[in-house]
């Protein structure tokens, strides 16, 4: 086993982590940092995959109260009020770094200002984006601004579990794993920030990088830490539909729902008229990818379990004006926007539940700080396209200052040697290959897809909680294989393993909130209900049993009273 | 599954292994859908045939240039390349050239991400604590140049598709030099050509037949011979030989 010592380990390699690892840098330019990532620097993880863009609130017109307001009910109103005001408030601050110190450049209208759209749930048009690729624009001048500075990357190194100090309370590093050396390297830091991303990957259609396991939120679980509103899960209403290809679920932007594209079942009705008949497919992407799902289970989807996207109506110039990289997508699976009707499915794509944080991106746990989808709260029970990628350039960003003052103020700690000597024992092994965690993994998430995904029950989650068990047990009984280095097997164990975790927190959250709400969807309880105007707060015992506790929503800002009426949208 | 290599749909993947493997070996991988890429196939053996068949991907949609490698010689994303594309039933799968090979189909990358950071192929503010947004018209020349550059998606393929061309010692590589031309052009930047000074052996000993044929495989379809020949321009009027 290897040994480096560092003040601050960033594990992750996308949006939240370079940014969290230029701001740690230039505002201590004495630290030792380290940033661990999974896959290759700067092209795992989803920053890189945004297409609509970046809601942040530029016009002299349009407010930060808007924009909260906005943010707030499109979180069903359980958002942390806090975090979601450092979103909006900061926002701003980190478009102007990105255009000028790292040299990011979004559209611009024809006087030369910059362009921004409206994508639903917006009451602005407050999104700026770069095309409908916005994503590589915004990874691709970070990463340089990562590597014109004196970072240590380390590339295709996962994180396999937090260290601890002797008392339990204090992240004293991590264990990792370099994937082709196969050598265990023990990083010894003074502060860890988890920005790994989410779970989507843990339901069967997702449109998120399929290496994302959920690996910062397991190990924070595994660790103790408190986590928040992990029952949230988001499905993206347009995942485009490839049978057969790893290239299935992969999403088509709400640009072009926003432009005016229907959505129609196997009879060729536009079904929103049934759910959301003011907003249509303007409506939020909860409401719009329940009810994509409610048609298909009423048996009007298409043969491969979808419904149609149709935007022939807004003309091949516009689409090529609008979406090129859509059109571009669609084309290579066969599909002619201008001509044809797109099949498409709900697919998982965000996760709004995460570890608990507070506005400086500190955890239950001295010493870890997490920001991106590994940190819960800022988006309540939906959020609202375009926030996501302004959340992981935030909070990335406060997370980075926040871990600077932390190493000045906090030595590190010795390290609890027997738990690591734990975590390292567990990874020796003499087997061969058996290709059974892919088997698992699948059946994992076909299980999730059916009974934790977009409309659950309380049956179909005792379902999940009782095969979680028999899958858990079934990886725990697989034995380790002989090599570590260069054995794609083994990651997608590790994956699994993780997977189940985050599955199990889900879980149990949803079962508890016997409401809907958001993206949280009973159908044994239908309706929303001021009861549950709480979040969920969940830690796992030292015997590994989840408690789930709730706790009423703190109004810090506005009262559900202030929000009530619904966003009007901008035609 | 059959395999028989015969049968309609069926497409035989040969994959250049490394380690104790070595060589090309040969997988018969059955019909999978109309659309199926290569990666569909290579995910197919992997879960299949082999489960420690080493290969990259991320995004799945040509985002993120994780999946490059050289089908039938030439450079390409494996997301992006569908195996309908093949007369041929056999589709020889190699890493790309010209970086060090790891574990079968991945190449290290390392080498491509030092040579962006020796390159400084970032922005150096001008003025990095200016609030205001530039304007910018989007049909100024200057900015028209810059955007037809951009989208790099740093996925090491124009490296490896001159890897057997001559060039200078220590290449930094069309991708990094690709960047450079964005600076040098770039308002915003304090910096600009003195970057170039460093690698005007390089611009000038690349061919440009060389640099089109890396235009060739570029997925962001960037002008990689336009780029050359306007560094060649910039570094004209420099002394020497650099």
């Amino acid at each position: 086993m290897q040994s480096l010592t560092c003040d601050i380990l960033i594990i992750g390699g996308g949006g939240a982590a370079l940014f969290a690892a230029i701001h740690a840098r230039d505002s201590a330019p004495d630290l030792d940092i380290v940033v661990a990532s999974k896959g290759l620097f700067a092209k795992s993880g989803c920053t890189r995959m945004v297409q609509g863009g970046y809601n942040v609130v530029l016009h002299a017109e349009d407010s930060f109260d808007k924009h909260y307001d906005d943010t707030i009910r499109g979180g069903s109103l359980i958002n942390n009020q806090e975090l979601a005001w450092t979103l909006v408030t900061q926002a701003p601050e980190r478009v102007f770094e990105m255009e000028n110190s790292f040299g990011c450049t979004f559209d611009r209208n024809t006087d030369g200002t910059i362009h921004q759209r409206a994508l639903a749930g917006q009451s602005f048009n407050r999104t700026i984006h770069r095309g409908d690729l916005t994503g590589i624009e915004i990874i691709s001048r970070l990463a340089e601004q990562v590597l014109i500075r004196d970072i240590e990357m380390l590339n295709e190194v996962r994180g396999i579990d937090l260290l601890l100090d002797s008392s339990g309370q204090h992240v004293t590093g991590a264990l990792l794993l370099d994937q082709h050396s196969g050598e265990l390297i023990a990083v010894h830091a003074s502060a860890v920030l988890l920005a790994t991303g989410g779970a989507a990957p843990l339901y069967r259609i997702t449109a998120a990088s399929l290496e994302k396991s959920g690996d910062g939120l397991s190990m924070a679980y595994r660790a103790g830490a408190e986590f928040v509103d992990m029952e949230m899960m988001q499905f993206h209403p347009t995942g485009l539909i490839v049978d057969g290809s790893l290239l299935n679920g992969t999403v088509l932007e709400e640009g072009l729902r926003g432009a005016g594209g229907h959505l129609l079942n196997a009879d060729y009705e536009r079904y929103m008229e049934r759910y959301d008949p003011e907003k249509m497919e303007r409506s939020t992407r909860d409401r719009v990818s329940r009810s994509g799902m409610m048609e298909i289970r009423a048996g009007r989807g298409t043969s491969s379990e979808g419904v149609y996207l149709d935007v022939r109506h807004l003309g091949k110039e516009f689409l090529l004006k609008s979406s090129p990289g859509m059109y571009e997508r669609c084309l290579t699976v066969g599909t002619d926007m201008e001509t044809d009707l797109i099949e498409v499915t709900p697919t998982a794509h965000f996760q709004m539940g995460g570890v608990r944080i507070d506005s400086e991106c500190r955890t239950s746990l001295a010493g870890l700080f997490a920001a991106g989808e590994d940190a819960g709260g800022v988006h309540g029970a939906n959020r609202l396209g375009g926030n996501g990628v302004a959340e992981s350039m935030v909070f990335g960003a406060v997370a980075g200052e926040t871990m600077a003052k932390h190493v000045k103020k906090n030595a590190r700690r010795p390290i609890d040697s027997d738990r690591l000597n734990r975590l390292s024992a567990r990874l020796q092994g003499s087997a061969e290959v058996t290709g059974e965690p892919y088997r698992l993994k699948s059946r994992l998430r076909t299980l999730s897809w059916e009974y934790l995904g977009i409309l659950r029950d309380a049956q179909g989650l005792a379902r999940v909680e009782q095969e979680l068990n028999l899958i858990e047990s079934e990886l725990n009984n697989l034995p380790m294989p002989n090599r570590r280095g260069g054995n794609p097997d083994l990651h997608e164990r590790l994956d699994a393993e993780n997977l189940v975790d985050v599955a199990r927190l889900i879980a149990a959250a949803a079962m508890l909130r016997e409401e809907s709400r958001g993206s949280h969807f009973r159908e044994d309880f239908p309706e929303t209900t001021d009861r549950y105007l709480v979040n969920f707060y969940q830690r796992r015992e030292t015997d590994g049993s989840i408690t789930t506790e709730p706790r009423p929503v703190d109004f810090t800002r506005r009262t559900p009273d202030a929000l009530l009426g619904e966003t009007l949208i901008p035609t | 599954m059959t395999k028989d290599a015969t049968s309609d749909g069926n497409v035989t993947l040969e994959i250049a292994r490394s380690g104790s493997v070595g060589g090309m070996e040969r997988f018969v991988v059955p019909s999978l859908s109309t659309h199926a890429r290569v990666l569909d196939a290579l995910n197919w053996t992997r879960e299949n045939e082999d489960p420690s068949l080493g290969f990259r991907f991320a995004c799945r949609v040509g985002m993120c240039g994780a999946c490059a490698v050289v089908i039938n010689g030439k450079e390409a994303l494996a997301c992006q390349t569908a195996l309908g594309e093949f007369d041929e039933q056999t589709i020889r799968i190699e890493p790309l050239r010209g970086l060090p090979v790891q574990h079968d189909l991945i190449v290290d990358m390392r080498p491509f991400f030092s040579n962006l950071a020796r390159a400084e192929a970032g922005l150096k503010p001008r003025e990095p604590k200016s609030r205001d947004l530039a304007i910018i018209p989007p049909n100024s020349n200057q900015q028209t140049t810059i955007e037809a550059h951009n989208g790099c998606i740093t996925c090491g393929m124009c490296v490896s598709a001159i890897a057997d061309q001559p060039q200078s010692e220590e290449p930094v590589g069309l991708a990094a030099l690709n960047r450079l031309l964005m600076l040098t052009l770039e308002e915003r930047d304090n910096t600009g050509a003195a970057r170039l000074e460093e690698f005007t052996e390089e611009i000038r000993t690349l061919s440009s037949q060389a640099a089109e044929y890396a235009e060739s495989v570029c997925p962001a379809g960037n002008p990689l011979s336009s780029a050359l020949e306007q560094l060649k321009s910039f570094v004209a009027d420099y002394g020497g030989d650099g």
